[in-house]
């Protein structure tokens, strides 16, 4: 079977906000990008918190079909401190069963993948932001996710880097996964297959249906 | 995952400073080690005492009745704890020395077997080559005389070798050893008092001194050879209720304290390798060899630091037999402060949760 995410009549509010979004339906299904745009504060991080099951939605609910595996991007990266890049992204291989030195040339080519290949052996701590956030989106791929939730992935990356990332995501939606990014970048937008568009609470295209993309 | 692949990563975790290992070793030294100490302190206390009572003769018994012990039957008792040593006495003829002629001093005859009572209950001094044939004096009357062990001593009865010389402390003990001299004899025959070293302290067993007794009990006269520190001492219940009973489990709590709180910094991260797919069996062995990183060296400095200072102390004060019971001690408290930091580690590992990382999410 088919993995698949299929969200209807979502609705959240927070105790202290007003409504951030209402009857907001879609889908989504292998192969796809989904981008969930809208202005700071509109609720796109609360929709993601959703769609992983770790926040209750006000109204409405989220059905995941077949997915083992939910992978996370924050918007705010969190690593080890004195840990190395490579490490990062070898521990989901590791986990997976790889030996430690297989996981760690597979970590290696995650890491050139994303650009970061000169990188492999700064500490965690020594990362700048942007590349900080890079290197969780790569140890996010290396845990291989049927359902990758990335939050504003190239928001403090030059142009360079976020091209990198943007193409990195489209290869990844080839393959299994199912890819959901909140973003304001409008190359990123131009990469989705999916716009859910929580200011107007109308997804732009494909609404309600899923799978065709 | 592998074990090897688990190990090394809890290596890397190690010597990268993740795991906090120098601090948290030092940590755990200075308290669980302190508690150790200070339990270590209390007991050393409480070993001091009993070791006084004992030495003092407090724990020595002597059944006086004239002419009516028998020597043989009075040391056949001794040999098996807690009856340690018996011995029969009777007095002698008075003697005089050849370095005193004016003076009288009184002597007694003494079982072989009284002899070897009198180390529980003075320190002996005896020639380098021990034998326990010869007389013995009181250490008193030897220092007057400038009497050596070994020595010949010139008596008017005869001369002898010095085959020991026993102090006799006026700390409240029978005087009756004092300032004289003991002369070995066969135990065949009568005496006038059969002494006994019970310890620790039973009844039953020094009743069994009755045995040697051949007069009639009415004569008979059981009492304490030293009356001071009292009839009883209990050294078990006395550590039972010393002031730092409860150290081990004070140690359990906060080794489970110290093992919560280092499992509480690394919070995110746990839950970040739950995120990357390690099994929580996985998460838990690993952070288990990661405590053992500290546990290991931090339990090495405090047992150090207690058996150590617990060793010199011995040497120089306690009774020998005492320093395994110390090490004991502050070992089980160490054993308890590393338990309940293990135990507080894998429960911790065990209750941490991917969802974790949603704080993360809610507190950015
Ligand atoms: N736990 C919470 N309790 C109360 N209000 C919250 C909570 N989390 C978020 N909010 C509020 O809900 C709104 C939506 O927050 P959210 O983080 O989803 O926005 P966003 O679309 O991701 O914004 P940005 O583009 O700046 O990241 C904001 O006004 C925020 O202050
Ligand atoms: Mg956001």
């Amino acid at each position: 079977m088919e993995s698949a995410v299929r969200a209807t009549h979502l609705a959240h509010r927070f105790a202290t906000t007003d409504w951030l979004f209402t009857d907001l339906s879609f889908s989504a299904a292998q192969g796809e990008i989904v981008g969930l745009v809208g202005p700071s504060g509109c609720g796109k991080s609360t929709l993601l918190s959703i769609l992983a099951g770790w926040l209750t939605p006000t109204e409405g609910r989220v059905e995941r079909h077949d997915i083992q595996h939910v992978g996370w991007v924050f918007q705010n990266p969190h690593g080890v401190a004195r840990r190395t890049a490579v490490d990062h992204v070898a521990l989901p291989l590791i986990a997976q069963g790889m030996s430690w030195g297989q996981a760690h040339d597979m970590a290696e080519e995650h890491l050139t993948t994303f650009g970061m290949d000169g990188l492999k052996d700064r500490l965690f701590m020594e990362l700048s932001g942007g590349e900080a956030q890079r290197l969780m989106l790569a140890r996010a791929v290396a845990s291989s996710p049927d359902l990758l939730l990335v939050d504003e992935p190239t928001a403090q990356l030059d142009r360079t880097s976020a091209d990198t990332v943007n193409t990195v995501l489209t290869q990844l939606a080839s393959t299994q996964t199912i890819v959901v990014i909140a973003t304001h970048d409008p190359d990123t937008r131009q990469a989705c297959t999916r716009i859910v568009d929580l200011a107007h609470n109308v997804p732009r295209a494909g609404t309600d249906q899923g799978g065709t993309g | 995952m592998r074990l090897r692949t688990l190990a090394r990563e809890a290596w890397a975790n190690l010597v990268s400073g993740t795991s906090r290992v120098g601090l948290l070793a030092v940590v755990f030294a200075l308290i669980i080690g302190g508690i150790a100490a200070i339990d270590t302190h209390v007991s050393l206390g409480v070993i001091r005492r009993a070791d006084e009572f004992r030495s003092s003769g407090s724990a020595t018994s002597a059944l006086r009745a004239t002419a009516g012990i028998s020597g043989t039957q009075c040391d056949a008792l001794a040999g098996s704890p807690p009856l340690h040593a018996s011995g029969a006495i009777r007095s002698g003829d008075p003697l005089r020395l050849g370095a005193m002629p004016d003076v009288t001093i009184h002597s007694w005859e003494v079982t072989a077997s009284f002899v070897e009572l009198l180390p529980h209950i003075a320190p002996v001094e005896v020639p380098a080559e021990s034998s326990l044939t010869g007389v013995w004096l009181s250490a008193d009357l030897a220092g007057m005389l400038g009497i050596r062990p070994g020595d010949d001593v010139a008596t008017s009865l005869g001369s002898a070798v010095v085959g020991g010389i026993y102090e006799w402390p006026d700390d409240g003990r029978a005087r009756e050893l004092g300032f004289t001299i003991l002369v070995p004899t066969d135990p065949q025959g009568d005496f006038d008092a059969c002494w006994v070293h019970v310890w620790p302290q039973n009844t039953a067993a020094t009743s069994l001194v009755y045995l040697s007794l051949t007069g009639a009990p009415e004569e008979a006269e059981l009492g304490q050879l030293n009356a001071r520190l009292g009839a009883q001492f209990n050294a078990h219940a006395a550590m039972e209720s010393r002031l730092t009973r409860h150290a081990a489990g004070a140690a359990l709590v906060l080794g489970a304290a110290l093992g919560a709180a280092a499992m509480r910094l690394r919070r995110l991260e746990l839950a970040s390798a739950l995120h990357a797919r390690v099994a929580k069996s996985d998460l838990v062995a690993g952070q288990v060899l990661e405590a053992l990183g500290w546990l290991i060296p931090g339990g090495v400095i405090a047992l150090a630091g207690v058996v150590i200072p617990a060793a010199w102390i011995q040497r120089t004060i306690v009774h020998e037999a005492f320093v395994g019971e110390l090490a004991a001690v502050g070992a089980s408290v160490i054993a308890a402060g590393a338990a309940g930091a293990l135990l507080a580690t894998i429960v911790s590992v065990a209750l941490s949760q991917e969802k974790h990382l949603f704080a993360l999410f809610k507190s950015r």
